[in-house]
């Protein structure tokens, strides 16, 4: 499921999964702007069908780990 | 704390005006690619917007509202006690643009006329005033302007902003009125602390304009600006819409005993769709009371709330008891939010300028 995660962050910022880390953050990983951060939230409730609430959303915007767990704990039925 | 429920005010009535030029957002702004103006305009829910010619300010917007009103409602210009005119695109840094608009709009000297400098929550805060006007000077009769030419702040090629924000012009009219009727109950609040998350950095007396100003940079957000456009930190602005802008609202209706399904229609501003849908899930609206222009009009600052009213026009025309949450959020940080009940009002159709 993580490399399921970390392809589909990739396709949608349009970079190499190889370049994603658990610690880079939007300065770091090319593309990673606050516009393609509302990308990557609403691309992954659709594909996921999960819904993801407005405050781990700006908490996911700190690095790459943080937005993988909270994926994550979405997936495993965490609020 | 600024929390007021204001009596005996009845809302007359809401007219809006917008310029013509509309920019498609799938067609236009071809400096992104095809396929990420798609993506934004889904996102964004923003499919077009109108943006007005150097020419036309928003006061020219307003004032074409405002005119549409008082003919519609057979208001003779000369009985209105004040003008409130909310907006940060004022035709001039001195003086209150308000000013203008009475003489323009014929209401002679006997009436009181102001700008209140603010953005998004401007409709909030402009309401608010023309309510104290009303039942703390004892104005009869307040002429609430607000409107935005925000086109006009952003650079072209900002990606951040020249997506989402449009422009428009409001006129509300609200009156002195001898029955109790529904109280309009309003709470605002403000925090300058974080007042650089949205703003324009230069170009006012704090930091003056000169070339280095005005000259255009590429920033590290990916936007193309100069420090006289206006800046937008979207993550910040998005922290602060879900988090402090909810619970305000969340905060008032508990307080006022409102609920979602005793209230007709929750009226945002238009801030994007995305996160306006969020927002109104975090309140438990469904999805049909939520009221929305921001698919042919985009973000239009102090416009929004009643271009929003006026554009669902059919369902407050003439309509009695008709009530809404509104809460306005943005410049300042400044945000508000309101209950109010509109009944049989007069609300023309949107006029082009």
């Amino acid at each position: 499921m993580e490399d399921k995660i970390k392809d589909l962050f990739a396709t949608i910022l349009k970079i190499k999964p190889s370049e994603i880390h658990d610690d880079a953050t939007p300065g770091a990983l090319l593309n990673w702007d606050s516009l393609q951060h509302l990308f990557l939230v609403s691309g992954f409730e659709e594909e996921f069908g999960i819904e993801i609430e407005p405050e781990e959303a700006v908490d996911m915007y700190k690095d790459f780990g943080t937005f993988k767990r909270t994926v994550l704990s979405k997936l495993q039925g965490g609020n | 704390m600024a929390k007021s429920t204001f009596r005996s005010i009845r809302i007359a009535g809401i007219a809006a005006s917008v310029p013509r030029g509309r920019i498609n957002v799938l067609i236009d702004n071809e400096f992104v690619p095809a396929e990420d103006r798609a993506k934004i305009a889904s996102l964004t829910g923003v499919k077009e917007y109108r943006k007005s010619t150097p020419e036309v300010c928003s006061s020219d917007l307003c004032k074409k509202a405002a005119a549409s009103l008082m003919r519609e409602a057979d208001i003779d210009p000369k009985t209105i006690d004040a003008v409130v005119f909310a907006t940060m695109t004022p035709d001039y840094r001195v003086p209150s643009t308000a000013c203008i608009i009475a003489q323009k709009l014929s209401l002679g000297v006997e009436a009181v006329a102001y700008d209140v400098n603010m953005g998004c929550s401007g409709y909030v805060v402009g309401m608010y005033n023309a309510c104290s006007l009303i039942r703390g000077a004892g104005l009869k009769r307040v002429l609430l302007l607000a409107g935005d030419t925000q086109t006009k702040l952003c650079h072209p090629k900002d990606k951040n902003v020249v997506f989402l924000l449009g422009d428009g012009g409001t006129a509300t009219l609200l009156e002195a009125d001898d029955d109790e009727g529904d109280a309009i109950r309003m709470e605002l609040k403000t925090d300058g602390s974080r007042f650089a998350s949205l703003y324009v950095p230069a170009g006012g007396f704090r930091a003056p304009s000169t070339d280095a100003t005005r000259e255009l940079r590429q920033r590290p957000d990916g936007g193309v600006r100069s420090d006289e456009n206006l800046y937008m930190d979207g993550m910040e602005i998005f922290k602060f819409s879900s988090t402090d802008v909810v619970s305000t609202i969340q905060g008032f209706m508990d307080a006022e005993g409102i609920k979602p399904e005793g209230t007709d229609y929750l009226i945002l501003h238009q801030a994007n769709k995305f996160m306006n849908d969020k927002i109104a899930r975090k309140l438990k609206f469904p999805a049909e009371k939520v009221l929305y222009s921001i698919g042919v009009y985009g973000n239009t600052g102090s416009a929004s709330i009643p271009l929003t009213i006026v554009h669902n026009r059919a369902l407050f025309a003439g309509r009695k008891g008709v009530s809404a949450v509104i809460s306005g959020f943005g410049v300042g940080l400044s945000w508000g939010v309101g209950h109010i009940v509109l009944d049989n009002i007069v609300c023309p159709a949107i006029e082009e300028c």
